[in-house]
């Protein structure tokens, strides 16, 4: 039940990225077309790119989690075998951990600063903080991956 | 004295396999905690986490992965490889040279050094590896092939540099031509050099004929295509920069679809990559800016000029100065953040020398992208390290050390003769 | 400069502006350098390397100590601060520096006490020089030339304003605006005029029509950390005060007004017939365009507690007192 239930929200998330990855390359190429072609411009275009890229960072998180796809160096693997492997990993593991906690956490407080502050986007008009609660909430979900995922650890080779 | 601290700290994590953006993200944390106490430091932490995701600028890293990415699946990164070793490739090190061509060629228009290197490497390291390369000469050359495009307009990190120095990006795209065309020269000299001089493996590839020399060539309309309508547009001032990444990824799915050669299967491919790529490089990003604050809040910057105003030295002193610290920080850093935190730093006290700031801008831009194949933190490296998961990282580095004799002479050179980048502007 | 005492408290300025333009070089540096002289060095401003925070985010930085110090305007936050977009709207500012003074004076009888800066020290709010029309090719004499013209703006109520008659409005840093311009992402912006010769994109722009008192102007704000300001001395807070209010507004106003001036007559050299005045059907038009953004910022004004009506008032007549006291 449970891994099915990750599976979903991984399928979510990976369908989530890619649709808004390719809105993002539509809006700005639309956004191109129409002043080259027709001479007008969406005037909104700056801030619909910029939540998009939030989007796609929040929800592709997930993923990255769930895969151990974060880069790392990875120069003295081998020096790490054994219960020193396991160690290593946990280590990393724990900083990661607290390190995506505390970004969910001040992403709810800067959503709640945002949401006092009553900021709004120029062109689109609604307020900030919708699309902070969103990122938010997708960086919950991809904490949830994370914690859920075991400890990254060099496959040992043979 | 904290300064020391922070940045042992964090090879210290690097070392420990903790992941770049974790690293330099609790580093950064832990020392801004320990000047300003929790609440600011973790402030800085959602500001970072929010504005910078959240805005226009960044978006030129997705589109320009993206646009990449669709190129390497649509086979035309492949038919640059083929038609550039057609025609040298029989030569000893010709696939090298192949490789380094085609990764000047290709990260033209692709903007990214990391699209760059994860694409050659799966074009250009099988035919090496069949035809008996060294690991490190095939790997070397590919790492390092991947950084010309980081110069080569149109190029990201002279778009960053423009922006935080109000220099005009038009003119920096077209002093980085020049330049960009003697790394690809230097390049190709250090792979002559592996081969001849200290006679490393590198087996002959198979002789093309003339017919299907001109076919190979033939086959180059595409890629013409693409370089026209992405530099032709920023150069006749029908989009930015940053547009035409969006432009180059709609174009790149055209380009594909026209010739056939279109499967939804290698789309979704892309998409999904690009995803993969774009959150961990902005995750990196994240991580480096909240360590970049704890540089700036630690006031090492004021430290650095007034220690480099203390020594009165001449221009060309105070910019070995500054590359021997571009040098040292690009062991460590990522280049995007290294720009970040330095170039603010440095441009008014060259600026206020009277240097051009054109010229500064590309030997900045020349020395971040010596960092991105550098030890121990060499971006370039792990990428193509993430595909060819079998070589050594340590034989990928020992590769990248002739290039990178490469890299630093172009350096001297560019340092030494301003004409080499100013000639055309 | 004397010598740094050993108890220095040192203030961090969040420096995300060019830190060579004059208003930072010859304006907030220089005041800067008087805090340090009238503290007799206990009190130090240090600008930071980098922006510590994007523009976005001054107030709030300063308001949980990211940074000790910042300036910026207000209208990058649209929405947050209601009361500040009375001096935004069209036509009311001549001199900066008269009308900076006026707008501080404002601030301290009606907006602070209803609460506006609460989380932070003010140490002045002033406005900038009013903003023109500087068009590429195409110039704007009469409304109607704003029928799908894209225009840079720098606040929201300019462009809801020409939306309203027509007009595209497109957001984007100041410091992206030298690439809108060449490669025609906009016909044109609203400035003011040292704002164009100070972010050097004044060769791009071949028509100027020049508002009388602004099309719009921006309200601007000079902010310290409570903590930090706690922990200076009484005696060192009242020699800080004595050079900051009202005197660090005309000192920001004046400046402006005085490199406005200045680029004025260069732009107006350059452009000889093409710097025009706008004539009253323009005027009367961008009035009528304004309307409907002033009733609704009226409402949104009015729910802050403030009798916005009498506070309008009290700076119009501030600004004309100043004017003939000069
Ligand atoms: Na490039
Ligand atoms: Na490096």
């Amino acid at each position: 039940m449970k891994y099915s239930l990750l599976s979903l929200i991984e399928l979510l998330c990976s369908k989530i990225t890619m649709i808004v990855l390719s809105l993002m390359a539509a809006v700005t190429f639309i956004d191109v077309c129409c002043r080259v072609f027709f001479e007008t411009s969406l005037g909104f275009t700056y801030e619909l790119v910029g939540i998009f890229l939030a989007v796609v960072f929040y929800a592709g998180l997930f993923n990255v989690h769930r895969k151990n796809k974060h880069i790392r160096i990875d120069l003295f693997d081998k020096f790490y075998k054994g219960r020193l492997n396991t160690l290593v990993s946990w280590f990393g593991y724990v900083l990661e951990v607290a390190f995506f906690s505390a970004v969910v956490y001040m992403l709810f407080k800067q959503m709640e600063d945002t949401r006092m502050f009553q900021e709004r986007f120029m062109f689109l008009g609604f307020a900030k903080w919708y699309i902070l609660l969103a990122m938010g909430v997708l960086a919950s979900v991809a904490l949830i991956g994370l914690v859920c995922t075991s400890p990254y650890a060099e496959k040992e080779k043979g | 004295m904290e300064m020391v601290i922070a940045f042992v700290a964090l090879l210290a994590l690097l070392f420990l396999r903790v992941p770049i953006a974790v690293a330099t993200g609790v580093v950064g944390l832990v020392g801004l905690a320990w000047f300003q106490g929790w609440s600011p430091a973790l402030g800085q932490l959602g500001i970072i986490a929010s504005e910078t995701v959240l805005s226009y600028e960044f978006a030129v890293i997705p589109l320009f992965i993206l646009m990449g990415n669709i190129i390497s699946r649509s086979g035309l990164a492949e038919e640059l490889y083929v038609a550039t070793n057609a025609l040298i490739g029989h030569y000893r090190g010709g696939l090298a040279i192949t490789t380094i061509a085609a990764s000047g060629g290709f990260s033209t228009f692709c903007g990214s050094s990391f699209a760059t290197a994860a694409t050659m490497s799966r074009i250009a390291y099988p035919p090496m590896k069949k035809f008996g390369y060294s690991d490190s000469l095939a790997t070397g050359s590919i790492a390092a092939g991947g950084t010309l495009g980081i110069l080569i307009p149109p190029s990201i990190a002279l778009v960053f540099y423009g922006i935080m120095t109000e220099t005009d990006i038009g003119q920096l795209f077209v002093a980085g031509v020049l330049p960009g065309i003697l790394g690809v020269c230097l390049y190709v000299c250090a792979v002559l050099y592996v081969v001849h001089i200290r006679g490393e493996k590198s087996g002959l590839g198979k002789k093309a004929s003339i017919k299907e020399r001109f076919a190979a060539i033939g086959q180059l309309w595409a890629f013409s295509l693409l370089v026209l309508l992405v530099l032709g547009g920023i150069y006749m001032g029908f989009f930015t920069p940053t547009e035409s990444a969006g432009v180059g990824a709609v174009g790149a799915i055209a380009v594909t679809l026209i010739r056939g050669k279109f499967k939804w299967s290698s789309l979704t491919g892309a998409l999904e990559e690009t995803a993969y790529t774009t959150v961990s490089l902005i995750a990196i990003l994240i991580g480096s800016l909240v360590f970049a604050n704890l540089v700036n809040i630690s006031d090492l910057p004021y430290h650095i000029v007034n220690w480099i105003n203390s020594m009165d030295l001449s221009l060309l002193g105070v910019l070995v100065v500054i590359l021997l610290i571009y040098f040292l920080l690009g062991a460590i850093l990522e280049s995007m953040s290294m720009m970040l935190l330095t170039v603010p730093v440095f441009y008014p006290i060259v600026a206020e020398m009277g240097m051009d700031l054109v010229w500064f801008g590309i030997i900045v831009v020349v020395a971040t992208e010596i960092s991105l194949i550098t030890p121990p933190v060499g971006l370039n490296v792990f990428v193509l390290k993430s595909v060819i998961s079998d070589v050594d990282i340590r034989t990928i580095f020992r590769g990248v050390m002739p290039f990178l004799v490469a890299d630093l002479l172009r350096l001297a050179l560019i340092v030494l003769f301003p004409i080499i980048s100013l000639a055309l502007i | 400069v004397p010598a740094a005492a050993t108890d220095t408290l040192v203030l961090r300025y969040n420096q995300w502006f060019p830190s060579q333009h004059w208003s930072q070089k010859d304006g907030l540096h220089k005041y800067f350098d008087e805090i340090e002289a009238v503290t007799e060095g206990r009190v130090r401003v240090r600008p930071s390397a980098k922006p510590i925070v994007p523009p976005t985010k001054n107030y709030q930085a300063v308001s949980n100590g990211i940074v000790d110090l910042a300036w910026g305007p207000h209208g990058y936050t649209p929405g947050a601060f209601p009361l500040s977009e009375m001096v935004e709207f069209p036509f009311s500012v001549y001199d900066a520096g008269i009308s900076s003074v006026a707008y501080h004076r404002t601030f301290d009888k009606f907006f602070k006490p209803a609460g506006m800066h609460d989380d932070v020290v003010t140490l002045a709010v002033h406005v900038t020089s009013g903003g023109n029309l500087h068009m590429k090719d195409k110039p704007i004499l009469k409304i109607e030339d704003f029928e799908n013209a894209k225009i840079r703006v720098q606040t929201s109520v300019v462009a809801e304003a020409i939306q309203g008659i027509g007009a595209v409005p497109i957001s984007g840093s100041l410091n992206e605006l030298r690439e809108f311009l060449s490669r025609g992402i906009v016909d044109g912006t609203s400035l003011s005029d040292e704002l164009l010769t100070g972010f050097k994109v004044d060769s791009y722009i071949d028509h100027i029509t020049q508002i009388p008192g602004g099309l719009y102007s921006s309200s601007a704000f000079v902010l310290m950390n409570k903590n930090k300001w706690n922990k200076i001395s009484p005696v060192d807070q009242k020699a800080i005060m004595s050079i900051s209010g009202e005197k660090l507004a005309y000192r920001m106003g004046s400046l402006w007004h005085k490199n406005d001036l200045i680029a004025r007559k260069l732009l107006q050299d350059r452009l000889g017939k093409n710097y025009k005045v706008a004539d009253e059907a323009l005027i009367k038009g961008l009035e009528e365009a304004f309307f409907n953004g002033r009733v609704a910022w009226l409402d949104k004004a009015k729910a802050t507690g403030v009798d916005i009506a009498e506070a309008n008032a009290f700076y119009e007549e501030q600004t004309n007192q100043i004017t003939q006291q000069q």
